[in-house]
Formats: C-alpha cells, structure tokens, sequence
C-alpha cells in the first residue's frame, strides 16, 4: 500500500513561514496600506447608520476667517475679542466646555489693557457659574527646556485637557500619561461631565484608570444634525446618493487606488455653529442658538487658513481637528465604553492577536486550495469521508464561499465584541486564489471561430 | 413763523436724542453678574431684585461690549448678554452662512500665518 504524500510538503511549509513572516514584518508598508485602505472602507460603510444619539448632545463653535474679517481683528485674536466671544458662549449656558486653542504665549504683552487678564475673567465667570471649562493642555512643564504650555493666569482658571500624545497611530486615546502629570483627553474629560448627569456604565474611576482603558479606533458619522439647516446654508452639502452605489463606488475606490477617492462627505457631522452665530442680537435668533447650544458638551475651535489644525476622517478628507474631539466624544457618548477599539499590540512590536487571525484566514485559504488540488489529482486526503471531500473540493466554489463565510463570521463576532475588522478587502481579494484555476481555463480558451464566410 | 420752527425743531431733536438713550428693558441672566470695568465679576444680582424700571446705560464698552448702569447709587458694569437694551447696541442678524466643508484628503497648503503688525507685537 502506497503512502500519500502530505497535504504540504516541506519546502511548502517552509515558504508558508516566510509569507507569514512577511506578512507580520509588513516590508515596505504593504500590509499596514491594505488593513489601512479596508479600515477606512469599512469606516466609511458604516458612517451613514451611525446613530445619532451623540449627536444631540454635541456642538462645535467655530471661528473662521469669515468672522475674523466680520469683527476687522486677527488671528491669533487679541484677548478682548476673545473675551467677547466665550462670554457669549457662556451666556448660552452649555454642559461644559472645551476650548482647542493653546495659550502658550502671552501676545498682550506691551498692552496697557492687559489683555490676557481680560480673558482670563470671563473664564473664571465660567467656573462661578458651574460650568466646567477644559484648555488644551500640552502635558509638559511650561518652560522647562522651552517647551510651551497653558499661561499660569488661564490654568488657574480652568481645567486641562491633554492635546499632545503618542503611541496610539491613528487611534484617539481616553488619557495620556504625559511628562507633567496623567491627563484626559477632551473626549474623556467631556463624556465624564456629561456622566454626571447620565447613567455610564464602566465609567473609568480616574485618569490612571482611562490610560489602561484602549484608545477609541473613531467611528465617523455621515447624516448632518437635523438642526443644521435652522443656521447654515447646507445647500452644497450633497445628499447621500443611494446605498448601493455608494457602497459599490467606495469598494471600487478602496481597491482601486487610482479612482479618485475624494470625500464622501463634505459637510461635518456635529453640529456646527460658527462664532458669527453667537453676535446675533434680535431674541428669536438668540432664543435659537440657545436651544441650540444649552445643556450641550461644546468644542469650539478654529478653521483659520494656514493654522494647520487638521486631522484626516475617513469619510469628510481634511478636517479642522476640534471635528476629531468632538467625533470621539460622540462615539462615547452613544457607544459608552462600548466604543469600537483595535487590539492591544506587543510591546515593542505594532503586532496583535488581529494579525494573528488575519493569517489563520490566510492559512485557511491555504489549506482549501491544497485540498482542491489534491481532489484534482485524484488524491483524497480525508480516508473515510472520500465522497465528502469529492463533493467539497472538486469545485472551488464552496470553498470561496466557505471562506466568505468564515470571514464574515469572524467580522461579526469581531464587532460584537467592539473590535475593529480584520482586512476585508485583501482576505477577499486573496480568496480569489481559490479559484484561480477557474480563471487560468477561462482565459486559456481558445477564441471562437468568426462565423460567415469570407469572399 | 420763527416760533412754529423752534417748536418743530425742539421737536425733532428731542425725538433723536430719546432715541439715542439705551436703556436696561430687561433682566435676562438669573443671577446677573455685576462686573468691574476688566469684565471682573464682582457679585450677582439675583432677578427678582434688579430694577424693574427702565435702566439707563450709562456707557457703553465696545471693546468688552459692557455696558456701565447705576444700581444703587453705585455705577457697575453689566454683561450685555444678560440683558435686553432697547435700542440695541449692535444689530447682528443670523448670517445663515454656508456649513464649512472640508478639503480633500491630498490638498495642501504649504504656508503659515504671519502676524505681522496688527498684533501689535
């Protein structure tokens, strides 16, 4: 009696291995540009059924150029200006504050006014009012070795909120152990105040406890608040087209690189109010930006040309980054700390369970398409289920399917579980290779003969 | 004829210079905050007892948009938003603006802003 050969053979193995450990050394960023291209598909899939729980309870304020040329003052702006604006705001009675602007350097010096101190009172009618504001906070000791950082007569009346972090690629984390001290982020220092009136559950104790909880992977949302059109024109912020072209389109652009990919959106998800909006002076349009902005977490921010403030969001393209805080606030709020979240990496390797998983569908795959062969060549591998294994792998098909299948199971219980996908896009691209025979016979065809008859 | 025109005149002035006079219609904040001439708060004034008449604005801070009262024989300055001055101040109508958009993600902008002399630095 012959002895079958095994499914693999050594050397077969042996280029697995390698494969396996190219695909975990990722060489030239292949890899980390596919799972980069599936995440933003996979982001921009699920952005127009994002709930718009958060939403309601968020608002961004924003001053552009369009105000600085209303109000005939400059960028940066000069405290008096600044403390017209916050009292405004503050007048409309919002949740909290968050303010992304970094006062590192005093401009009013010289002033007679004192203009820093102008500013610095209408934050501390802030605090007399109950109403918790945050600054943008380097994390770093101002001055030590020139490093910048919130001016002493603004930190004594306010709270930080830490802006400057790494080790978390693209993920938004809930504190950052900075050189100064543990600090949150303005996310997780807005979601704790908006708990304070609000049922969270698992609510982290305290800012050492939010540094061991996983960064947020930022879902982005699509649909504009409702609200929006009642102060903005929202005229050129195209509509969605239908759900299935977009989705086809976004695949098509996701794989295929040279389709222009530009923005699905253009217009932002939270709910903008820009700081011209705050001046109005009849009381209906006062009466609407209160309903607007009262009881609300709010962010204001800056869009100034040439400031450099953005951030990539898979969906909108190029964004002012107050739009980052506030979409990783509205993840918290509607998710909790439910929010999505990508696994814990090795230390000192950006390599996690994921990885792992990613090539055990590879491995699958793998082993599907030996098995295929061997039906093939008419050598079962399976000694007693033989007909099982005719009917599984004389065609490629069920095994494609199988491994559709086995990914989307695997996707599911993925987001079950709050964790962002595994590479959709290149583990279905590379289940192709089980049929690939298919398309080698296809293709090998030869042409069919023209009919009619020449003269 | 002279004094017909003197009347007509005392008439017309005296109707501009009642239209110039802002004065505190109402009190919207609960409590107020009493300010110094820096937007300082000093203490707050509870509504229900702030004046109930008219108040006249004494002066108005455009830099800080205050404006400086007589409550109880002592001048102070009070936050405009938190009152309603008839006539008012600044007219500011709802712009009803375009939502801003966001660029693509390959546009750049290889500059940074100049202060230049308007910061006075």
């Amino acid at each position: 009696m012959s002895k079958k050969p095994p499914l693999f053979t050594r050397r077969r193995c042996c280029l697995a291995l390698l494969i396996g450990l190219l695909a975990i050394l990722d060489p030239f960023g292949l890899a980390s540009s596919s799972d980069k291209a599936s995440a933003e598909w996979f982001n921009r899939m699920l952005s127009s059924s994002y709930p718009s729980i958060g939403q309601q309870q968020v608002a961004v304020v924003l001053i552009d150029d369009a105000y600085l040329m209303r109000n005939n003052t400059s960028w940066p702006m000069p405290y008096g200006e600044q403390s017209k604006l916050f009292k405004r705001l503050l007048a409309y009675k919002p949740k909290a504050v968050f303010v992304d602007l970094l006062y590192s350097h005093d401009h009013s010096l010289g002033d007679p006014a004192q203009g820093s101190q102008l500013l610095a009172n209408v934050f501390e009618r802030y605090q007399r009012q109950g109403i918790p504001l945050f600054l943008a906070n380097t994390g770093v000791r101002r001055g030590a070795d020139g490093q910048p950082n919130t001016l002493a007569p603004f930190a004594k009346v306010s709270q930080p909120a830490v802006v400057v972090w790494d080790g978390v690629d693209d993920a938004y984390p809930l504190a950052f152990s900075a050189p100064l001290r543990v600090m949150e982020t303005p996310a997780m220092a807005l979601y704790r105040e908006f708990c304070k009136t609000q049922v969270c559950e698992r609510l982290p104790r305290n800012a050492q406890a939010a540094v061991d909880s996983p960064p947020i992977a930022v879902q982005w949302g699509l649909n504009l608040a409702p609200e929006q059109a009642r102060i903005k024109d929202i005229g050129d912020c195209a509509p969605a087209p239908h759900v299935l072209p977009r989705w086809m389109t976004q695949l098509a652009q996701a794989v295929f690189w040279r389709i222009d990919d530009s923005a699905l959106a253009r217009c932002p998800y939270s709910l903008t109010v820009s700081a011209s909006d705050l001046e109005v002076s009849a009381p209906e349009d006062q009466a609407l930006i209160a309903q607007l902005l009262r009881d609300r977490l709010v962010l204001v921010g800056a869009s100034i040309t040439s400031t450099g403030d953005v951030v990539q969001s898979a969906v909108h393209g190029q964004i002012p980054g107050v739009y980052l805080h506030a979409m990783a606030l509205d993840n918290l709020v509607t998710r909790g700390m439910d929010y999505d979240r990508e696994p814990a990496s090795l230390a000192r390797f950006n390599i996690s369970w994921l990885d792992g998983l990613e090539l055990g569908l590879l491995a699958l795959i793998a082993v599907l398409k030996a098995l295929h062969i061997r039906q093939l060549a008419q050598q079962p591998v399976l000694v007693r289920r033989k007909s099982w294994e005719a009917r599984l792998f004389s065609s490629p098909y069920p095994s494609w399917v199988l491994v559709l299948l086995v990914l989307a199971a695997v996707c599911g219980l993925l987001r079950y579980n709050h964790y962002t996908a595994v590479n959709v896009l290149g583990i279905t691209l590379l289940s192709l290779l089980l049929l690939s025979d298919r398309f080698e016979a296809y293709f090998s065809q030869p042409s069919r003969p023209t009919q009619g008859t020449q003269g | 004829m002279n004094k017909t025109l003197i009347v007509l005149l005392a008439v017309l002035f005296s109707q501009v210079a009642l239209a110039d006079v802002h004065s505190i219609k109402a009190f919207l904040a609960d409590p107020v905050a009493v300010l110094d001439e820096q937007g300082k708060q000093q203490r707050e004034l509870a509504r229900k007892d702030a004046p109930t008449q008219p108040l006249p604005v004494l002066q108005y801070n455009p830099a800080l948009d205050l404006v400086q009262v007589e409550l109880a024989g002592q001048k102070v300055w009070l936050d405009t938003m938190d009152v309603r001055i008839e006539p008012a101040l600044n007219v500011v109508d709802l712009q009803c603006e375009e939502l801003i958009k966001s660029k693509k993600k390959d546009s750049n902008n290889k500059s940074t802003i100049g202060f230049g002399a308007g910061c006075n630095q």
